[in-house]
């Protein structure tokens, strides 16, 4: 394979637009960051496709690239410290959720869907980096550990002790909320 | 790239999408690495607890008209390039063919993304599905092969009702009588694939491991085979149904469970399918596949086979695509082989139009085209 010229360019766009703004939607956990950063990825590819020569996927190059520059990005911006989540709108006051293992009134409430998506999404949200990006490439969007180390630029055993710390973090933290994992299967 | 780590095989094994053997292998490696079996076991609630947030978020506004300008700009810093390939094109002819050439194919109907569907299920159906109901005239009807009962869990999204006993014993007697002919049993019983081990059969080890917990052997276990409730072995049918409550309530069965009704009136058109398939009528597998696709009534463990079935025909018509464009470099005449033969298959499907249109543009241009996947409707 070799370097992509326009039309290839345009399938390519077609074809990962999408994926490409959800993985930057986990990264950035804010829109306009990913619409901003998905425009600069296809400009860079764009400009340096001649470096790829079709060793591996595209869409593993575009990662890359996209992984690159985020980084880029939150070392030139203060990230935001309220780490904002991917929806605000569904995002719930954090005070209005009880601590796990509260079986008062609101054990109810917090046997509800909605109520554990939050939580998980938070304790997501609350992992260190760079484990919180592994975990989330390794876990959301399906990638391999081996891909994950090709996007983060990272030995293979670093990204597996990351994955693997995240996971201990997060059981740890949401180990109240095993018996209503079936909850969040449907 | 491709080397396969602990942490991506408990992900399979989340997902259900490790071959038995990969299972049975991760679980004896489990068994003597508590660290590991640790981890395992946090993966498995976190991939539990994270499955809901796993669906595909929104799509980006960004078009490639938007973008497009700003690309050109960048291709300003590039005359020389551009110079070079207006000259390699040549006369306007050459440079007209050239053009075309260069454009891919827009496949309509062919996936070459990853699939999105599950392709690790099993395609061929026991001919049973189509009438076994756990609700037998004369009481509780028991599989009798806990491979094809594990793979009848999986898809029915029942747990497993593991029922063992040695021929001729008297304890398993008294519950086939007063237990497993009960009615409120029988009632119950629809709601998990049960299966009867003869113990004489089992290694000597495993029917050890078995009645060590028990006997008569009775538990449930989850789709995986993990145990997950041990289940009442007085013969009372009262107390028995309280226990096998329990045993549900406690139940890793997941997703929706289709009423067994649905089962049987959806696997004979699968069945159908599946045999036009394998009898090359592909016109018929398509159109009996997408049915049960399209069929909002389908059991979900249906339409998962009839769209992997879907999947089976695009890349079987992709690997034809794939085989003659491995063939245009040096033998045009062999890769149009390829395409015809192919058309001849897959004539009257869907798929019809992306092999014409490789092979056309094959003749026309004299070579391959590039292949890109049109944008379709979700």
């Amino acid at each position: 394979m070799r370097a992509f010229e326009r039309p290839e360019f345009r399938a390519l766009f077609d074809e990962q637009r999408d994926p490409l703004f959800r993985f930057l939607l986990r990264l950035t956990r804010n829109a306009s960051d990913a619409e901003d950063l998905l425009q600069e990825t296809f400009m860079t590819v764009w400009r340096k496709r001649e470096l790829f020569e079709g060793r591996g996927s595209a869409a593993g190059f575009l990662r890359r690239t996209a992984y690159r520059l985020f980084l880029n990005q939150s070392e030139r911006v203060t990230r935001r410290a309220a780490l904002a989540p991917l929806a605000d709108a569904e995002r719930r006051p954090a005070a209005a959720a009880p601590a796990p293992g509260d079986e008062s009134a609101d054990q109810e409430h917090a046997e509800t869907v909605g109520f554990l998506v939050q939580r998980v999404r938070a304790a997501v949200e609350e992992l260190p980096e760079p484990a919180r990006t592994a975990f989330v490439l390794f876990r959301y969007e399906g990638l391999s550990c081996a891909e994950v180390a090709e996007t983060q630029g990272a030995p293979l055993k670093t990204v597996e002790t990351r994955i693997a710390r995240a996971t201990a973090i997060l059981a740890e933290k949401l180990k109240a909320y095993r018996d209503h994992a079936s909850h969040l299967r449907a | 790239m491709n080397e396969r780590t602990f942490l991506d095989r408990l992900h399979a094994r989340a997902q259900g999408r490790l071959a038995p053997d990969e299972r049975a292998e991760l679980e004896r490696e489990l068994a003597a690495d508590p660290e590991r079996a640790a981890l395992a076991e946090d993966y498995r609630l976190v991939h539990a607890l994270t499955a809901h947030d796993a669906a595909p978020g929104p799509g980006s506004r960004t078009s490639f008209e938007a973008l497009e300008p700003r690309l050109a700009e960048r291709r300003a810093w590039r005359p020389a390039a551009a110079a070079a390939a207006v000259l390699l094109a040549g006369g306007a002819y050459l440079a007209g063919r050239l053009a075309r050439a260069s454009e891919p194919l827009y496949l309509q109907a062919i996936e070459l993304d990853p699939p999105r569907v599950r392709m690790d299920l099993a395609p061929d159906l026991p001919r049973e599905w189509g009438r076994y109901d756990p609700r037998g005239e004369l009481g509780v009807s028991f599989l009798t092969d806990v491979t094809d009962a594990e793979e009848l869990a999986r898809a029915t999204h029942r747990p497993l009702l593991v029922y063992g006993t040695y021929p001729g014993c008297p304890m398993a007697a008294a519950l086939d009588a007063h237990v497993f002919k009960d009615a409120r049993v029988v009632a119950l019983a629809e709601r998990t694939v049960p299966v009867h081990i003869d113990l004489t059969q089992l290694p000597v080890a495993e029917e050890r491991a078995l009645t060590a917990r028990g006997y008569p052997f009775l538990e449930m276990w989850d789709v995986e085979g993990k145990p997950t409730h041990s289940l009442a072995r007085n013969p009372d049918a009262a107390t028995f149904v309280e226990s096998l409550h329990d045993g549900l309530e406690k139940s890793d069965a997941i997703g929706e469970q289709p009423p067994w009704e649905e089962i049987h009136r959806a696997v004979g058109p699968y069945l159908a399918a599946r045999g036009d398939e394998l009898a090359g009528r592909l016109v018929a597998a398509e159109h009996g596949y997408r049915a049960l696709v399209e069929d909002e009534h389908t059991p979900s463990p249906l339409a998962e086979r009839a769209a992997a079935g879907l999947r089976r025909l695009s890349d079987s018509a992709r690997d034809a695509l794939f085989e003659a464009c491995a063939a245009a470099g040096d033998d045009p005449a062999g890769a149009r082989r390829v395409l015809t033969d192919a058309l001849a298959r897959f004539a009257g499907t869907r798929f019809e139009v992306d092999l014409r249109g490789a092979l056309e543009r094959l003749e026309h241009d004299g070579r391959f085209p590039a292949l890109a996947v049109a944008r379709r409707p979700a």
